[in-house]
């Protein structure tokens, strides 16, 4: 099995501001989870906060805003545990995002020993 | 293989090993990577079962079963290859090859950590039937997931067994970037786990697309390969920089096109309920039948009705009419097997006069059904053209001129109609913007005589 990111990208320029919409959306996202979760899919996910509520930190400074400004901004992500890319394709390209006007990256999280690099074992 | 090692070796040995290199090469490779599961291992393993082979077949005799033979020499090599990595400490990640949650794919992430699955290969290597596993490789070669450029290369080199000299000079790049490029789509393919097999009939069809549009790519590479053999022939065109820089490179395309004829054959034994890719088979043969009058010995591009029929190869122009004939009867309707019937349409009749133009234009829009793009919709004006005539056919094209305002092939076909209207200060006026538009030199020399005419 292999571990994948899915991040879940939204252009900044269209963000929902309509609060039932938004609602309506965050409900698909949660409704997606749940049945990944069922499924034995996903490891761990969740939405992030505003892009704006951002971080930067480096070694000689810490900035109020993201490394890289851009038009599409990364507005959640999970970890999927499947065989290979295919799988992994198939259960993202399943996500909510993508009819939101949004879209997903899929990205493959580096298989060590277990335990290296920080990561938890399965 | 260098020319030292073939020294002392007989013509009919080198000949039986090019030849198995190059029939049995995606054969021999699937059946080593599913030892090895990993793609460069195998790969070399196979080249030094070939260069083994030159001594082997020398001594020995020329075997019945060469794919066979090849397959062994190269998993021995190849094992010996993975019990000397167990003590490198090898931490590649192995490829995927198995059906999805084989339980000891959990633990195949390194090969060090691989015992259990190390003994399973070395038992597999007593297995006696070589099963054809090519498909799985034409499938990963063409993943969509990669880049369309690294798709069409790893095919030449999983599938067909190209060097990477021979594939950059079809190309006309330099070794080192092709080299580059594949070894960047072996490592995409390690890290992201594309897995290496057959896909599900859920996603069959679509990945056949992705396959055969890698392969419509190569074979279009007929029409260019023989436009540069053309070229080679006669004086200096921009392009005959260096006479053997030119020669490297028709040699490799010969190579290309020959390879992705030989990998449409073997993708349509393997998959016979599937019609698209006979259809593409057919295409790839129609153009090779007609490759040779298709461009003058200047470079040239000639007029279909101005081409010399008796010069066409006929036993293919027939089996590739067989192939659609047969694949039409038994319910294919793709798209690149409807294009293969607009090109045998084209192509069967001895004479230009001859061809059912109507029929033409009914499968041309059968093809827009599948296709609908404006350079589909130009090729249909041609054909209304013959069959009903420049008037008719010029209402079709100006719809056209919006989209295809930068294609030279639009603005030669409309100053065409315009010269049968009648309309020639029009036509020569097409003609002018045609010569602005990217082209060939040979139709540009073409273009500019037309308006000398005038």
């Amino acid at each position: 099995m292999a571990r994948y990111t899915v991040f879940l990208y939204h252009p900044t320029s269209q963000a929902t501001t309509d609060p039932e919409q938004l609602q309506a959306e965050m409900a698909e996202h949660d409704a997606h989870g749940k049945e990944l979760l069922d499924e034995g899919v996903m490891i761990f996910g969740s939405p992030l906060e505003d892009h704006d509520a951002t971080t930067s930190i480096r070694a000689d400074s810490l900035v109020d805003g993201p490394f890289v400004e851009v038009d599409e901004v990364i507005v959640g992500f999970y970890v999927i545990e499947v065989p290979d890319l295919d799988a992994a394709i198939a259960v993202a390209r399943r996500n909510p995002i993508i009819h939101q006007g949004g879209g997903v990256e899929v990205r493959p999280m580096t298989v060590g020993e277990a335990g290296v690099h920080g990561s938890v074992p399965a | 293989m260098t020319d030292a090692l073939r020294a002392d070796v007989p013509d009919d040995v080198a000949a039986a090993v090019a030849a198995a290199h190059r029939d049995h090469w995606g054969t021999v490779l699937a059946a080593t990577v599913a030892l090895t599961r990993d793609l460069d291992l195998a790969e070399d393993s196979v080249q030094e079962a070939c260069v083994q082979a030159l001594r082997a077949w020398t001594r020995e005799g020329i075997p019945e079963n060469r794919a066979g033979w090849l397959t062994t020499a190269a998993r021995r090599r190849a094992l010996d290859a993975i019990r000397r990595s167990q003590t490198l400490q090898r931490k590649l990640p192995l490829l995927v090859w198995d059906a999805e949650g084989h339980r000891d794919d959990a633990m195949a992430g390194t090969m060090a950590d691989d015992g259990p699955a190390t003994v399973r290969r070395i038992e597999d290597e007593a297995a006696p039937v070589v099963l054809d596993e090519r498909l799985r490789l034409i499938f990963l070669a063409a993943h969509p997931a990669l880049a369309p450029t690294s798709r069409i290369a790893l095919t030449l080199r999983l599938v067909s067994g190209l060097s990477t000299e021979q594939i950059a000079a079809a190309f006309h790049l330099p070794t080192a970037t092709m080299a580059a490029r594949l070894t960047r789509a072996k490592k995409r393919i390690r890290l992201s786990r594309i897995p290496c097999r057959v896909p599900g009939a859920a996603e069959l069809d679509g990945r056949l697309v992705d396959v055969l549009d890698v392969l419509d790519v190569l074979s279009v590479l007929l029409a260019v390969g023989m436009r540069g053999k053309a070229e080679a022939g006669g004086d200096a065109g921009p392009r005959a920089a260096g006479d053997g820089e030119t020669t490297r490179t028709t040699d490799a395309q010969a190579a290309v096109l020959d390879s992705t004829v030989h990998t449409l054959q073997v993708l349509g034994d393997l998959l016979p309920h599937h019609s698209e890719p006979r259809g593409l088979l057919a295409q790839a043969l129609l153009l090779q039948a007609r490759a040779s009058t298709r461009i003058d010995e200047r470079g040239r591009p000639v007029a279909l009705a101005e081409q010399d029929r008796t010069a066409w190869d006929r036993e293919l122009i027939e089996r590739a009419d067989h192939l659609v004939i047969g694949s039409l009867a038994r319910g294919g309707r793709g798209p690149y097997l409807v294009q293969a019937a607009i090109s045998a349409a084209v192509a069967v009749p001895a004479r230009h006069e001859d061809i059912d133009w109507c029929e033409v234009v009914e499968l041309y829009d059968a093809l827009l059904m599948h296709w609908p793009t404006a350079l589909v919709q130009l090729g249909r004006v041609v054909a209304v053209s013959e069959a009903e005539g420049a008037a008719v056919a010029f209402d079709h094209l100006e719809p056209l001129a919006d989209e295809l305002d930068a294609h030279r092939s639009f603005h030669v076909i409309r100053g065409e109609l315009l010269g049968r209207l009648g309309a020639h200060e029009a036509a020569a006026s097409a003609v002018r913007t045609a010569l602005d538009r990217q082209g060939s030199a040979g139709e540009s020399e073409v273009l500019r005589e037309m308006l000398r005419v005038r």
